[in-house]
């Protein structure tokens, strides 16, 4: 039986207790979705006692799925205010399941001053342990002080001092498997900052010595469907770009539509992108010992993660993807990959997501703080958040704050969220998605490059929105949406995995109503949050100045936007 | 906005018109064609002056007059056969949509292999085929002026479309005086889906200027000439208006598309089975009203087209309202069947529902609408009794 | 001979890397990476390539976005 793993910050307690029925078929982004409407008040302070911070698995977790042990981190967002799920990848999600924790939920806020982390034996022991050793320490030094305590079998969910600091844009880093480097990030909407409000440090989980097994209604059924779909996802993967190069070579489309942004979403095309791009990239990681083609879990068969190395060869930084690249690289006018590897790597030491200090920085350039393309200076930047300067402050709580403290009237954000690596008057079923989607400006929400008619168009962007958002909701309960893309043309056999797993008939409508369920409370717990259809909205300034790569203004209108998400 | 009119085909026009078919043809550089028409223009004769107009211009003809309505995947792959064995280096179609659509799938498989199903969706990788010229016989689907053709895949029974280069014509002929024979209820049919071509071309969200002044001539005519052609089908004037007015629609929906109407018409016709432009017709009143929430000052054209007296000041409802209205009495000037006539019963229409959101054609929606939106559209239309 | 996703074809001299995708139907589509030997190439730069004897060339299809 699955357990619910209660960490109460008030009381200082841990305790397992019984998985509830209720929650028996779901996972990840829906699980996360209907928790918090029944457990969290959406009018709550996001950084108070009533928040909680909910981790969880897929609903096929515990199985051989493939991609299946990717970890949910929600509860209302110090960002957005609204709901909040960041995923991840990463080995802690495969150690809970494997625990036979199903999900934790972090609750309360301490009385005292102090630091905690929750430590999860071999044994399946639960303990909270004093974690003031640990203050201040960044993420890359916690798991090497872990692996010292606790050995090389474990997984470490983590914050850095971003989320101590409780800066709003803190992320919370799981450890890969294998070296167990903090890279993988569930960065979006400032959960470090609610896991560091709740003055939990990480969570460390030990491989167990006897794994859980979850109950399957039809194993037989299960194991078989379950083999045939890891064969079409590892076949389709085969072709896909980010398996045979990474994420990075997304780049290669975007840089010459004017989807990529550049200067701020200016809209401009960055004939330079090429020194950031696939090719740059594969020639370094093939003369520094680095590597592509890397698993960020165990099972997975799409295999898009990498280790990159500086120039002497040694380790820099790993999940090297796209978005920070795109932000960090073309849309700061910076065009050298190493400079924004490292910047990779101070985000993910201290706890912070790329795209949200990558979009600051840019305002920061924009604003003249530091010059465009100045790599070292933008380094100095996220310095000064590790230092905690006054501006270091503000950069920790995100573009919108540095924006408006700047004077900035170009302020790339839906629901107070930075927006992704892909400039919306481009691809505008895309920015549809940004406006429309509970999460804000969320690219993996919904992202519909290539996939309507003409991007910079009008044309079935709206129903490709829809149909993604919808398609989005369910894979983040199920897997890695790059492994769920993969498997699109047998998708019936996730509803055969759900009635091998759970019992029942194999209903499509079971997967595809559980995306539909998860966007309607999301939406419905943003309502009572104090949404309104004002916070669906593309800033202004994507509808006045036209991208000077296509001439395209998002011209997608709020009647229009308003029943995207219509049921 | 940036828009874009992309589509073109070269077209001749007017009363005998089509007595330059052999010429036009030897133009086109062409010696010897597939003629391609159904029994039924054969049996009236037109198929064959057409054929005798070639002959006479010295260009040879292998002729097909197997085409079926919603023309099947098998009959073209057949016909394509044909084409081929006959070393035939250019295609005329003579009569409606499906004449037209047979001869596009046909050209699709000239240099492309079998089966056509493989090649649904929009395609920019067919290789090239021969030139085709069209002589419409019906006023009407404006397919001779369309990159498209609707096909019916016969594995599934469902109908899908093949868009590419391969299927635009090299010229389209528009003589009314192949139109003058056409029964009433056909008539109507056909005139009110070019209507309906029109109409959604102008509310796609997806229309360009020239689209646009292209549909609103549509509308203008087929609303003044339409209910003439229909009560007096030798009105010449009326038949010559119409088949104009037809490609004028087709020209308009090709470059920025058809929407709802179409969705419903879709799954209306192949549900009931009944006519295209019958079934397009049964929602449109009501899938205008409901774009007017976006498109209001495109759907205001068409009330104002349709002589429509609209305020400066009225809301997007109110215009949608008015022309809606206006819609409806198109429909019933011109003898369109009524719910009661089609003899649907309410609920069999509201099971159709949940499938009209599958057809390619409800995506390009200029405003999403719900599946349980569509079941009141179906409800509202079926309580007008239009 | 050359390779073109796993599969082999004759190699002919002067031909450039866009005659060669594109006897296989396929067409400029931003959402195709061609690979040439391990390196991607834009699309409009492929008919200013010749292929080489033993050249191999993968299309990889962007599927999704992260």
């Amino acid at each position: 039986m699955w357990s619910t793993l209660n960490i109460n910050m008030k009381n200082l307690t841990v305790s397992r207790v019984p998985f509830p029925d209720k929650y028996r078929e779901m996972g990840g982004r829906g699980l996360i979705a209907q928790y918090m409407m029944d457990h969290v008040p959406p009018t709550c302070d996001p950084l108070g006692e009533e928040n909680k911070l909910l981790i969880c698995t897929t609903v096929f977790a515990g199985t051989n799925l493939t991609t299946a042990h990717r970890i949910s981190i929600g509860g209302k967002s110090p960002l957005t205010g609204g709901i909040k799920e960041s995923n991840a990848g990463g080995y802690a999600a495969n150690l809970l399941a494997g625990q036979g924790i199903r999900m934790a939920v972090v609750e309360g806020l301490p009385d005292t001053d102090g630091l905690w982390l929750v430590h999860v034996n071999a044994k399946g022991e639960v303990a909270l342990e004093d974690a003031t050793a640990y203050e201040g320490t960044n993420n890359y030094e916690f798991v090497d002080k872990m692996h010292e305590k606790y050995g090389k079998n474990i997984a470490t969910i983590s914050i850095g001092s971003a989320g101590e600091r409780i800066h709003r844009i803190a992320s919370i880093q799981i450890s890969e498997f294998g070296e167990g480097y903090p890279s993988r990030a569930a960065a979006r909407g400032g959960m470090g900052s609610v896991m560091g409000s709740k003055r939990l440090k990480a969570i460390v989980i030990e491989k167990p010595e006897t794994r859980f097994e979850p109950e399957y209604a039809d194993r037989e059924t299960f194991k078989a469907v379950c083999t045939e779909l890891n064969k079409v996802i590892a076949t389709g993967a085969k072709a896909d770009p980010f398996r045979n190069i990474g994420t990075i070579a997304t780049i290669e489309a975007t840089g010459l539509s004017g989807v990529l942004p550049v200067e701020n979403f200016s809209g401009k095309l960055f004939p330079e992108y090429t020194e950031v791009g696939a090719n740059k990239f594969l020639t370094n990681l093939a003369s520094r010992g680095g590597r592509n083609k890397q698993i960020c879990q165990p099972g997975c068969v799409v295999k898009c993660s990498n280790v990159y190395n500086d120039k002497e060869g040694n380790y820099l930084t790993s999940g090297f993807e796209y978005e920070t690249i795109a932000l960090f690289g073309p849309n700061c006018r910076i065009s050298d990959l190493d400079v924004i590897a490292r910047m990779d790597r101070i985000c993910d030491d201290c706890g912070i997501d790329t795209i949200e200090v990558a979009n600051a920085i840019a305002i920061s350039m924009e604003m003249g703080k530091i010059p465009w393309g100045d790599g070292e200076a933008a380094i100095g930047l996220l310095q000064e958040i590790k230092d905690g300067t006054e501006f270091g402050q503000l950069l920790g709580n995100g573009c919108e704050v540095v924006g408006n403290a700047l004077g900035c009237k170009r302020i790339p954000v839906v629901k107070h969220q930075g927006m992704a690596g892909y400039d919306p008057r481009n691809t505008k079923g895309t920015g549809i998605t940004y406006a429309t989607s509970p999460q804000g400006a969320d690219h993996t929400a919904g992202l519909t490059l290539g996939r309507a008619m003409a991007d910079t168009g009008r044309a079935a962007q709206g129903y490709a929105s829809n149909k993604l958002q919808v398609a989005m909701a369910f894979a983040d309960s199920m897997m890695c949406i790059f492994a769920f893309a993969n498997c699109v043309p047998s998708m019936p056999l996730l509803a055969d995995l759900m009635a091998g797993l759970y019992g029942g008939k194999p209903d499509i409508t079971r997967v595809t109503g559980m995306g539909v369920k998860t966007l309607l409370t999301e939406k419905a717990y943003n309502k009572m949050a104090g949404m309104t259809e004002a916070d669906d909205k593309i800033p202004e300034f994507f509808k006045t100045e036209a991208s000077p790569a296509t001439g395209s203004v998002f011209d997608v209108g709020d009647a229009e936007l308003a029943c995207i998400l219509n049921f | 906005m940036i828009t874009s009119y992309e589509v073109f085909v070269p077209a001749l026009m007017g009363s005998g018109s089509s007595l330059r078919t052999g010429l036009k043809v030897r133009e086109l550089g062409c010696n010897k064609v597939l003629v391609v028409y159904d029994k039924g223009l054969k049996d009236v004769g037109i198929s064959d002056k057409i054929v005798e107009n070639l002959n006479a211009a010295r260009i040879e003809t292998i002729c097909f007059d197997g085409v079926l309505p919603d023309p099947p995947d098998i009959m073209i792959e057949g016909a394509a056969e044909l084409a081929r064995e006959g070393n035939i280096d250019g295609i005329v179609a003579v009569g409606g949509g499906s004449a037209i659509d047979t001869a596009k799938g046909i050209n699709v498989l000239i240099h492309n292999q079998p089966p056509i199903a493989q090649y649904f969706g929009i395609r920019n990788d067919l290789k090239p085929g021969v030139p085709m010229v069209f002589l419409p016989t019906t006023s009407g689907t404006g397919s001779e002026v369309t990159n498209m053709c609707v096909i019916t895949h016969m594995a599934t029974g469902a109908k899908n479309s093949v868009t590419s280069r391969v299927c635009i014509g090299s010229i389209a002929i528009l003589d009314p005086d192949l139109t003058l024979g056409l029964p009433s209820q056909i008539t109507a049919a056909t005139g009110f889906d070019a209507f309906c071509h029109a109409a959604e071309a102008l509310t796609s969200g997806h229309e360009n200027p020239l689209s646009d002044a292209l549909a609103r001539d549509a509308i203008r005519t087929i609303s003044d000439y339409l209910p003439i052609a229909v009560t007096d089908g030798c009105n010449s004037i009326a038949r010559e208006k119409m088949i104009i007015a037809s490609m004028l629609a087709g020209m308009a929906f090709t470059n920025a598309l058809v929407h709802l109407g179409h969705a419903f018409g879709h799954t209306i016709g192949a549900r009931f089975h009944i006519s295209h432009g019958i079934a397009c017709a049964v929602a449109l009143p009501q899938i205008i009203e409901f774009a007017s929430v976006t498109e209001s000052h495109k759907v205001r054209m068409i009330g104002e087209c349709m002589d429509v007296e609209i305020a400066k000041d009225a809301t997007p409802e109110e215009i949608g309202n008015l022309t809606s209205h206006a819609i409806l009495k198109l429909k019933k000037d011109i003898n369109m069947p009524t719910m009661k006539d089609l003899d649907f019963t309410l609920e069999d229409l509201l099971k159709i529902a949940p499938l009209v959101s599958q057809d390619l054609s409800f995506a390009l929606s200029p405003r999403r609408m719900t599946t349980s939106q569509v079941a009141e559209i179906l409800q509202v239309a079926y309580d007008a009794n239009g | 001979m050359i390779i073109i996703d796993g599969k082999s074809y004759p190699y002919q001299p002067d031909t450039t890397v866009l005659e060669a995708v594109s006897q296989l139907g396929i067409q400029s589509d931003n959402m195709v990476l061609v690979v040439i030997d391990g390196r991607v190439m834009p699309w409009n730069q492929l008919d200013q390539e010749l292929i080489q004897d033993g050249v191999e060339i993968r299309l990889l299809h962007i599927v999704s976005g992260g």
